[in-house]
């Protein structure tokens, strides 16, 4: 009697041991592969080729990136502030500023982040990413014409950038400007044919313009470019129809 | 039997521990969040070198935004250290900040009287309080239309870019029936902001009750490319005002 008691109690106390040390463990083991996760995702950001450990400037940047993928936005921007001064190539502070722009966006600081956005343009005025962050930024402030300039200087690096000018003609459309947009979009389908955000917008711009066989040649390329996996087609479908009934009106 | 016992009670210590560290792992986890969150919200302040005033703001914005659920007892406690808290700031933009996140927490927590005082007096230390100013006129909208445009014109003299002052301005224009001030507001408001589509959707509502179909029709389209969400009430609300102007 007393045995089997004896067993029992060693039983649980065996189950409770490896409960202890198995959520531990996962615990543990959860947050290694995170910090893996987050360390991997830096390291591809900064680009495989630098090695962080020969490079001080790559390193803070490296630590910069990791602080921001964990949400500690003000660490981050201490770490890459330190980074820009360290780094001797533009790409580098150019890259920095990216990043630090990002970081102010996250606190809420919108002003300070459109100032890293002019900062990464001035430091590599050829940086792609650069630019489109900074033209990207002009959107959401509805300050479109600075966004058009920036937009376009994509394009004269980077002549086969679709997005650019998909988003040249959205600016194009919201200012009213049907003839420019038209063109704009026709180049970005040049650009890449199966854009069917493109074909969308130059439906809506037929309908706006009234020449409704071309309006529904596009609709119909939307779903055939996307495979039927255009999501907002029942949308644009209803948008265009109300246009053209008051076009009619 | 004392090993079994030594055992139990080392299994228990174990599990005990572990919990005891996950759980303040997860305490850990939740100060960094309401660190950021506080962050975040304090970029406004300067509050000098003041170091004791600084803490105790950050402290009422820690409670603020200390959890997602945030009890409506404590936000009265917290409009109270806000309230405190400007007592005690010497710099009248500073002081005028923390009066404006008293009238937040009193406005959230259901008391729009205390937050219009709270607002008012934030306006009176520091004019240039446009926050306050504008959520002043929000309240004086509905009982005092003289009062609330009074407001939002304080605003846009110390801000003239906000779109939204200007939609909410010709709004009022619009109610009293003043369909061309209220027009040259709205197109402010898109001049302010390119994309401000419900300007652009208001404009053409506007003109159509004026009878311009014209214009109307210009501003409905641009509102279109902009992909303006309730297009079908809009449709709607224009032909309406369109027929009524050919009926009238």
């Amino acid at each position: 009697m007393l045995d089997s008691v004896y067993t029992i109690i060693g039983l649980i106390s065996f189950v409770l041991f490896l409960t202890g040390v198995l959520t531990g463990l996962a615990h543990i083991c959860k947050r290694l592969v995170e910090a893996h996760c987050i360390r991997n995702c830096a390291i591809k950001n900064i680009g495989n080729e630098v090695s962080i450990y020969n490079d001080k400037g790559a390193k803070l940047a490296y630590k910069g990136i990791c602080a921001y993928l964990n949400e500690d936005h003000s660490k981050a921007l201490t770490y890459l502030e330190n980074a820009v001064r360290y780094s001797q190539v533009s790409h580098n502070s150019a890259f920095c500023f990216d990043w630090m722009s990002r970081c102010y966006e996250a606190l809420g600081k919108y002003r300070e982040s459109l100032n890293c956005c002019v900062k990464a343009v001035e430091a590599e005025p050829s940086n792609i990413k650069a630019l489109f962050g900074l033209a990207n930024m002009y959107v959401r402030n509805g300050a479109f014409s600075k966004a058009e300039f920036y937009y376009n200087r994509v394009l004269r690096y980077d002549q086969k950038n679709s997005y650019a000018s998909f988003m040249l003609g959205t600016l194009f459309m919201g200012r009213g400007l049907y003839d420019k947009a038209e063109e704009q979009f026709l180049k970005t389908i040049e650009l890449n044919n199966e854009s069917e955000e493109a074909f969308a917008e130059l439906s809506v711009v037929m309908a706006i313009k009234g020449d409704y066989s071309r309006m529904d040649s596009y609709f119909a390329e939307v779903t055939k470019s996307s495979n039927g996996k255009y999501t907002d087609s029942d949308r644009l479908r209803k948008r265009l129809n109300s246009i053209k009934k008051m076009k009619d009106l | 039997m004392t090993i079994e016992i030594l055992l139990l009670v080392i299994a228990v210590g174990v599990l005990f521990a572990t919990s005891i560290a996950l759980h303040c792992i997860r305490v850990a986890d939740k100060r960094k969040k309401r660190r950021n969150a506080v962050e975040k919200l304090y970029d406004n302040a300067r509050f000098g070198t003041d170091c004791a005033v600084k803490r105790r703001f950050k402290r009422a914005l820690g409670l603020l935004v200390g959890s997602d659920y945030v009890r409506v007892k404590t936000l009265r406690k917290v409009a109270m250290v806000f309230v405190k808290t400007a007592r005690r700031v010497r710099e009248p933009i500073d002081k005028a900040y923390c009066l404006s996140w008293a009238g937040r927490c009193y406005e959230d927590y259901g008391d729009p009287v205390l937050a219009a005082i709270c607002y008012t007096a934030a306006i009176e230390v520091a004019p240039s309080e446009t926050f306050s100013s504008e959520r002043l006129g929000d309240y004086y909208l509905e009982y005092s239309p003289e009062e609330a445009q009074a407001h939002y014109e304080r605003v846009l003299e110390y801000n003239p870019l906000t779109s939204t002052t200007y939609f909410k301005l010709a709004k009022l224009h619009s109610k009293h029936g003043d369909s061309d001030k209220a027009i040259a507001r709205y197109k402010t408001a898109i001049d302010a902001n390119n994309g401000y589509v419900a300007s652009m959707a208001e404009v053409a509502i506007e003109s159509a009750k004026k009878g311009d179909k014209k214009t109307a029709l210009n501003f409905y389209f641009m509102a279109m490319a902009n992909d303006v969400c309730e297009f079908e009430e809009l449709e709607e609300a224009i032909k309406e005002c369109l027929i009524q102007c050919t009926q009238s």
